[in-house]
């Protein structure tokens, strides 16, 4: 369904020819319909970067991205958002935090279509959106009018999610989207994001720095390092992975150690 | 709707008490300025010395637009709707003065100064039988007898040229006038313009390749401003300068016929004296200065060269020699 | 008593007029984040163009329409200037009021051509023409002053009706989510370009409403009349939002505002204007009070805190 063909993604740093970072190592990556893919790694191996290049946000140096193979490489990422989902670390940067959470709902809605003089906030639209919120389990269908702002990030990000689900996109990217929310609230992030996937069979990337969700979460893991696929486990070899496993896979494949804060995510 | 009498009534009452609140005789004086400049202050000391000669009893309220279109708004909203007579110094104070008055309503009489030409600027349509209740002095400068002076100078000059801001009307209007006098006096004639200051330079290099003997700067407050380079350009060229104002000769010109600005000022106070008289507007025809004295700059003429023939000499009223 | 109603007349007058240029720097300034100084020179173009419409025999409403759909068009230009070619939209407002400037000189000297009494020039700075028949002429008719003043009332309702029209559909929710957030919006697949572009032609397109009915206030064009715009459109919205006390909730609230903000700030320079004898330091005095308002909401913010710390000690000591 996703066919990443050798990838490749040089950065210049500051500006200097001699500081460049290899961010993505010539990867090659392919994606069934309905995979649910973790993937981990420590800091600067490239999760985040290929999740932005899928997006569109940037572009490779090198390298096919194919989906349903069509090469999407060329296309502008507003107009690749119209068929990829996307939810980020930062719970203000997924949602408009000065208008209402209807006004949200609404351009989340409205993604891919055709933009026209129509009044936008239809009392059916609100109907669908309450809807919508209402399996949540947070409360959210009541406070339709309010600011996002207003709400916290738990909450902004399960409506993040929500609106990045809403018109069933063909991929939806997750980038650490429950790193910067407590335990507490992570964890219900998380069962939210697993129930919406599963429900929709979202072919899902989730890039996480918690091992635990990593192995407990999805059909697939992928562990990266400097800008290249290290290890690729599915179904039953992942269901058996333990932290621990991880961890001792890592030093094996780089000779390095993982960093404390990768451990100690549990 | 029953809105509009009450309103109407109440501003009968507000205006009822206007006018009795105010001192009988008292004339309520409102002066606008648009930009306090040499030449407009002039005009407004000299208005306010009318006023005292003839021993009106006034009070005066005096505002400075600061060249700022917002103010001159509301100064003028301001001035027409509390004064008796009202005085615009400058053009774009008189014609604020005029659309305030269509606003407010009512039917205070307006005089100006300092405006080149009040029918060309639309202040009025006829300047010898004032119709709307405006009226007031021009300072058009004696164009005709200015360029007459090149054929004074002794030189055997035949070809004159002329450099100005097109942006500003009153130099349009001159050059005009100069066009007709040089045609008069049997010297060829070309002109330059400029919109910006940066652009002089240049518009002087065209008007010396031209071959020009001499050069006419009018009265135009953005050539004043860029006069050190005008000056430049024609001293490299030994080019005499004959200027439309007073305050360009000791930027560089050589003569001129001057306007006073406090004559000015002053009669336009005497016109608004004969008003207040009771003489009507439409009598009071448009008045200019009567006196315009002859200057001739000794020291500029002798730097490029020139010496001023003893006829002339004898005509001057000012003779500038350091 | 005459004093006191002029000020309020007089304020009220120029407090309307330019409400509707705040409302139109509003759109690009808040709703779209742009620092747009095009303002400045689409002002006195829509002024130039509507006098001379007037001249032709347009009929003012029409003359009117006229200059919005010219500043729609400057407006088109600032936006195609900074989302295709890249310039910052400082510069890119800059470049358009550096062409207005003269462009309105230039319709300057046409008007003036047609005009009994002219000749013709290239660029004219000003024209005046006192006969002019406004869009105010029939309201003066039988209200007087108060007429200029319901004329512009129901040009600032009727603007104020559209945009909040406007914003609610489909296409106003797009503009505004470009303004708050234009990578969420790209992400939401929004063509922020094109958004960006249709904000700036609706801002300029009001300013220049504005222009021509300040023009027609006037009687007169003039391409000067730009100038210090920008800052009393700026003091009206943030002077508007001080006053307003509501925290924004409606978009036609916050509209209001920039109109309670504009005559706010004309009765501020009226009643300085009467006090300082002297004009020339009343520029200084514009210069304090727009930093005065820049500063009231840290004073507010500060008044808050205070408060809290009374309280908390109020309740520690009981």
């Amino acid at each position: 369904m996703l066919d990443i063909i050798n990838l490749d993604k040089t950065f210049v740093l500051d500006g200097q020819e001699t500081n460049k970072k290899h961010a993505i190592d010539h990867l090659s990556l392919r994606i069934e319909e309905g995979d649910f893919i973790t993937i981990i790694g420590s800091n600067g191996s490239g999760k985040s970067t290929l999740l932005n290049l899928i997006a569109g946000s940037i572009e490779p140096d090198e390298g096919q991205i194919l989906l349903d193979n069509e090469n999407i490489v060329t296309l502008k990422n507003h107009r690749r958002s119209r068929f990829i989902g996307r939810v980020f670390q930062d719970p203000m940067l997924g949602t408009i935090g000065d208008m209402m959470v209807e006004e949200n709902m609404f351009l989340a809605n409205h993604r891919g279509k055709n933009t026209g003089l129509a009044w936008g906030l239809k009392k059916k639209q609100r109907e669908a959106f309450r809807n919508m919120l209402e399996p949540l389990g947070l409360g959210l269908e009541t406070r339709l009018g309010e600011r996002m702002k207003n709400l916290s990030g738990g909450q902004r990000q399960s409506i993040t999610l929500t609106m990045a689900t809403m018109n069933s996109p063909r991929l939806l990217l997750l980038d650490e989207h429950t790193a910067a929310l407590d335990p507490e609230t992570a964890k219900i992030v998380m069962q939210i994001t697993d129930d919406i996937v599963k429900k929709a069979h979202l072919t899902t990337i989730m890039v996480t720095h918690n091992m635990r969700d990593a192995i407990r979460y999805g059909n697939r893991l992928i562990m990266m390092a400097d800008g290249k696929i290290i290890f690729d486990a599915r179904d039953e070899e992942k269901a058996q992975l333990t932290v621990e496993e991880l961890i001792k896979k890592f030093s094996e494949k780089t000779g390095d150690v993982l960093p404390d804060t990768v451990i100690l995510n549990k | 709707m029953k809105v509009k009498p009450l309103l109407l009534a109440a501003l009968a009452a507000t205006s009822m008490v206007a006018v009795t609140a105010c001192d009988g005789d008292v004339v309520q004086i409102g002066i606008l300025k648009f930009i306090n400049i040499a030449p407009l202050n002039s005009a407004e000391e000299g208005f306010i010395k009318a006023l005292d000669d003839a021993g009106i009893n006034y009070k005066l309220t005096l505002k400075d637009a600061n060249a700022d279109g917002s103010l001159v708004a509301s100064s003028s909203l301001t001035l027409v709707g509390e004064s008796d007579l009202v005085l615009g110094i400058a053009t774009p104070a008189a014609s604020g003065l005029i659309s305030a008055r269509a606003i407010k309503g009512n039917d205070v009489p307006i005089f100006f100064t300092a405006v080149t030409d009040p029918v060309f600027s639309g202040l009025m349509s006829d300047d010898e039988a004032p119709d709307n209740n405006v009226t007031g002095t021009s300072d058009m400068n004696p164009v005709r007898e200015q360029v007459e002076l090149f054929t004074k100078l002794g030189l055997g000059i035949d070809k004159i040229g002329m450099i100005y801001c097109s942006t500003e009307t009153n130099s349009v209007i001159q050059k005009d006038l100069a066009a007709a006098a040089a045609d008069e006096f049997g010297l060829d004639f070309v002109f330059e313009t400029f919109t910006t200051t940066d652009q002089v330079a240049a518009a002087m290099d065209t008007l010396i390749e031209a071959g020009i003997d001499g050069l006419y700067t009018p009265t135009d407050s953005t050539l004043v401003s860029a006069y050190s380079t005008v000056k430049a350009k024609a001293d490299a060229a030994n080019l005499p300068i004959i200027a439309g104002e007073e305050a360009c000769l000791e930027l560089g010109a050589v003569a001129t016929l001057s306007i006073n600005y406090f004559d000015l000022g002053r009669i336009t106070g005497v016109m608004a004296v004969e008003f207040l008289s009771g003489k009507s507007i439409s009598k009071l025809p448009v008045r200019r200065v009567e006196d315009m004295p002859l200057i001739l700059h000794v020291d500029n003429a002798e730097g490029i060269g020139l010496t001023f023939p003893a006829e002339l000499l004898a005509e001057a009223d000012e003779v500038i020699d350091n | 008593m005459n004093i006191f109603y002029n000020i309020f007349t007089n304020s009220l007058n120029l407090g309307l007029i330019y409400a509707l240029l705040g409302i139109g720097v509003y759109i690009a300034y808040r709703v779209l984040d742009i620092a747009d100084l095009g303002a400045e020179g689409v002002f006195p173009l829509g002024g130039a163009i509507t006098v001379l419409m007037i001249v032709l025999g347009v009929p003012p409403a029409v003359a009117v329409l006229i200059a919005f759909i010219a500043g729609g068009i400057m407006g088109l230009l600032t936006g195609v200037l900074h989302t295709k070619l890249k310039i910052p939209s400082l510069l890119s407002g800059i470049i358009t009021m550096v062409m207005c400037i003269p462009l309105a000189q230039l319709i300057n000297g046409i008007t003036n051509s047609f005009e009994s009494y002219s000749r013709p020039g290239d660029f004219v700075g000003s024209v005046t023409v006192i006969r002019m028949n406004t869009i105010f002429t029939f309201f003066r008719g039988f209200l007087g002053e108060w007429g200029y003043i319901l004329a512009s009332v129901l040009v600032i309702t009727l603007i104020i009706g559209l945009l909040y029209w406007f914003f609610g559909t489909e296409l106003g929710i797009t503009v505004r989510a470009t303004g708050k957030n234009k990578v969420m919006s790209r992400a939401q697949g929004i063509n922020t370009d094109s958004r960006v572009i249709l904000g700036l032609v609706i801002s300029n397109a009001i300013v220049a409403m504005s222009g021509s009915l300040f023009s027609q206030f006037m009687l007169t064009s003039n391409s000067t009349f730009g100038q210090g715009t920008i800052v009393i459109a700026l003091a009206s919205i943030l002077l508007g939002e001080a006053i307003m006390l509501f925290k924004k909730t409606n978009f036609a609230v916050s509209l209001l505002g920039v109109f309670v903000g504009s005559f706010a700030y004309q009765l501020v320079i009226n009643l300085a204007m009467r006090v300082l004898n002297d004009n020339g330091y009343l520029k200084l005095v514009q210069a304090i009070l727009f930093i005065l308002i820049l500063c009231i909401p840290l004073f507010k913010k500060n008044y808050a805190n205070l408060k809290k710390k009374m309280k908390a000690k109020r309740n520690a000591n009981a």
